[in-house]
């Protein structure tokens, strides 16, 4: 018997070959391996397929946002606030900001497709019930409310799996680049306006309903919603870079952007809301320089390539290393 | 030996040093100022090279539960920040084809090898003090043992050279893909929580492999998909998650 209590688990696989990709000290002693951290694995099953619905959520969309502006900035600009610790314990409630172990890698498992929501039977329990519950028929108008966009239930199957497997490749690039160790970290940043489709994992541009003729951020087909962006937040070594995609509908480009603050820390919710605003004045074209404030940010366009069909981690790369340069001739200025 | 710096700190230190996570994985039930469990680690601060600053004290901190999916043993940390050391290379990385046995052998890192021919009768432990010098006296006198941790030991299948995997990094890996999820597998059974997660389900097997199919509960992120389809349609992981429970907090 101890006092202490130490976490205890078993691997979920029995019996069978088990496939990981880890890193390892060696304990010279023993001449055995000690695994420090399980990077990625093999699934161990054969998975046809993967789909997943979303039920109604009500996103606490300023709460997130104001904690991550709130932290304490003033005193010493050029240190980066604390992402892991707080005082007090972390609000559970408080998921947004709290990330997803996107270290480890399930390799042979299917992308998970997020299909339409299918009318439920099973009740849920009461603490997880939704305030209010929206009718479908009545968001879907948009009439109501300055919310312009239909919820993710009137999002069509395919037009989601359009969006989600852009985005989606750019996200197992980052992991890639992650598994080799070239970049640290990378979590989702929609500190604005997170659009209510799954999970927020995506910001929205600002649009509305009003405009006419139609503003380059609407996607108007196969329903009308805002245009969606992916943004990410890579650290690489002591950097903190943010990467942010726009969603391209039909013979678009897509565009990609790489954004570093000059200060160090972390990209501030109104830089990233006045970033998607210039977009949406350049029509999706990112502008260079970008009509900032000076000594904001710096930032350079990121160009698609493509090796044998699929996205080649060069671009990524090769916007960083860009992105590194740039800082230094800043840098050099001073 | 230095000592464990003392009071535990409920914060990662922000005094601009670069500190790598040592080891960690204890739990701390919650306390009456505390909302959830918390979990201890330990860093040593360490220079640009990674290496370690011997008269630096190792700092102990704690953090909740919901933190687990970021924090890996082996990582660098600065002013509560993930980072790297400048001049460090890359991690050592190692594809490993482990065999699963019927049930894992899961031991303390201080309990003794039983006898191996390999090692000619000299007693060991499944990790040495040698190794990771983890027994410490605060000052207060309290006694901290890191390596009553638990850990599991397995062998390649092609060396049949051993492997031994702390339990934090087996529940982080496979179990704990979200803070949510990380929360709940330690606070009760899967079988309790699950219904937190996951409203509905249907599966149906074709001839590429099985079709899963999840209802995701309101406010659960679509990140938590793999980890959570795994739990609920692998017999086998969910008997896994069941134990977390009862097998932490019952020592």
């Amino acid at each position: 018997m101890t006092s202490q209590r130490w976490i205890s688990a078993a691997p979920p696989v029995t019996d069978q070959t088990l496939r990981i990709v880890a890193n390892v000290v060696h304990l010279r002693s023993r001449n055995a391996l000690l695994v420090t951290k399980i990077a990625g694995v093999d699934f161990p099953l054969k998975v046809a397929t993967l789909s997943y619905t979303v039920d109604w959520r009500d996103i606490p969309v300023s709460t997130s946002a104001i904690d991550k502006v709130d932290i304490p900035q003033e005193a010493i600009p050029i240190k980066r606030p604390s992402t892991v610790s707080k005082p007090v314990d972390r609000r559970r409630t408080l998921r947004y900001f709290e990330l997803p172990s996107v270290a480890v890698k399930f390799s042979g498992l299917p992308v998970p497709t997020r299909s339409e929501r299918r009318k439920r039977f099973v009740p849920i329990p009461d603490q997880l019930q939704p305030k209010t519950i929206l009718q479908e028929r009545q968001v879907s108008v948009g009439a109501s409310g300055n919310r312009p966009a239909p919820t993710a239930a009137q999002f069509t199957p395919e037009e989601e799996r359009t969006i989600e497997d852009r985005f989606q490749a750019i996200k197992d690039l980052v992991d890639d680049l992650m598994l080799e160790g070239k970049i640290d970290e990378a979590i989702e940043y929609p500190l604005v306006r997170p659009a209510p489709a799954g999970a927020p994992t995506y910001c929205e541009f600002p649009s509305s309903l009003e405009v006419k003729p139609w503003p380059w951020s609407m996607v108007r087909n196969p329903i009308r919603r805002p245009r969606l962006a992916l943004v990410l937040q890579l650290a690489v070594k002591d950097r903190l870079v943010y990467w942010i995609e726009t969603e391209a509908t039909g013979r678009e480009y897509y565009r990609s952007l790489a954004v570093e603050m000059i200060k160090g820390g972390s990209l501030d919710e109104r830089t990233l809301a006045a970033l998607l605003d210039i977009c949406v004045m350049n029509k999706g074209i990112w502008p260079h320089p970008l009509p900032l404030a000076q000594e904001t940010v710096v930032s350079v366009k990121a160009y698609h390539a493509t090796a044998k069909g699929q996205l080649s981690q060069n671009f990524v790369l090769l916007a960083l290393a860009r992105l590194e340069s740039e800082r230094a001739k800043i840098g050099e200025k001073h | 030996m230095p000592a464990v710096t003392d009071p535990v700190q409920e914060t990662f230190p922000e005094d601009d040093r670069l500190y790598r996570i040592y080891w960690g994985g204890e739990l701390l039930l919650p306390k009456p100022d505390n909302a959830t469990s918390r979990v201890r680690f330990w860093l040593k601060e360490v220079d640009e090279d990674d290496r370690e600053i011997k008269e630096s004290p190792i700092v102990q901190v704690t953090e909740s539960v919901g933190a687990i999916p970021r924090l890996t043993i082996g990582s660098h940390w600065r002013n509560g920040r993930k980072t790297r050391p400048k001049n460090s290379g890359p991690p050592r990385i190692e594809h490993l084809e482990i065999v699963a046995p019927p049930v894992w052998n899961i031991v303390r890192a201080c309990d003794r090898v039983p006898d191996h021919p390999n090692f000619g009768g000299i007693l060991h432990t499944w990790i040495n003090r040698s190794e990771m010098a983890l027994l410490f006296n605060t000052s207060t006198g309290q006694r901290v043992r890191g390596l009553e941790a638990w850990v599991v030991s397995a062998r390649t299948i092609e060396e049949k050279r051993e492997i031994i995997i702390p339990c934090y990094e087996i529940f982080r890996s496979f179990f704990g893909g979200t803070s949510d999820l990380s929360f709940a597998l330690l606070s009760q059974t899967w079988d309790a929580a699950e219904r937190k997660f996951i409203v509905g389900s249907h599966e149906s097997a074709s001839e590429n492999g099985v079709n899963w199919h999840i209802d995701l509960a309101n406010r659960v992120p679509h990140c938590a998909v793999p980890y959570l389809s795994w739990l609920h349609f692998d017999k086998t992981a969910r008997k896994a998650a069941n134990k977390i429970y009862a097998a932490t907090v019952n020592q």
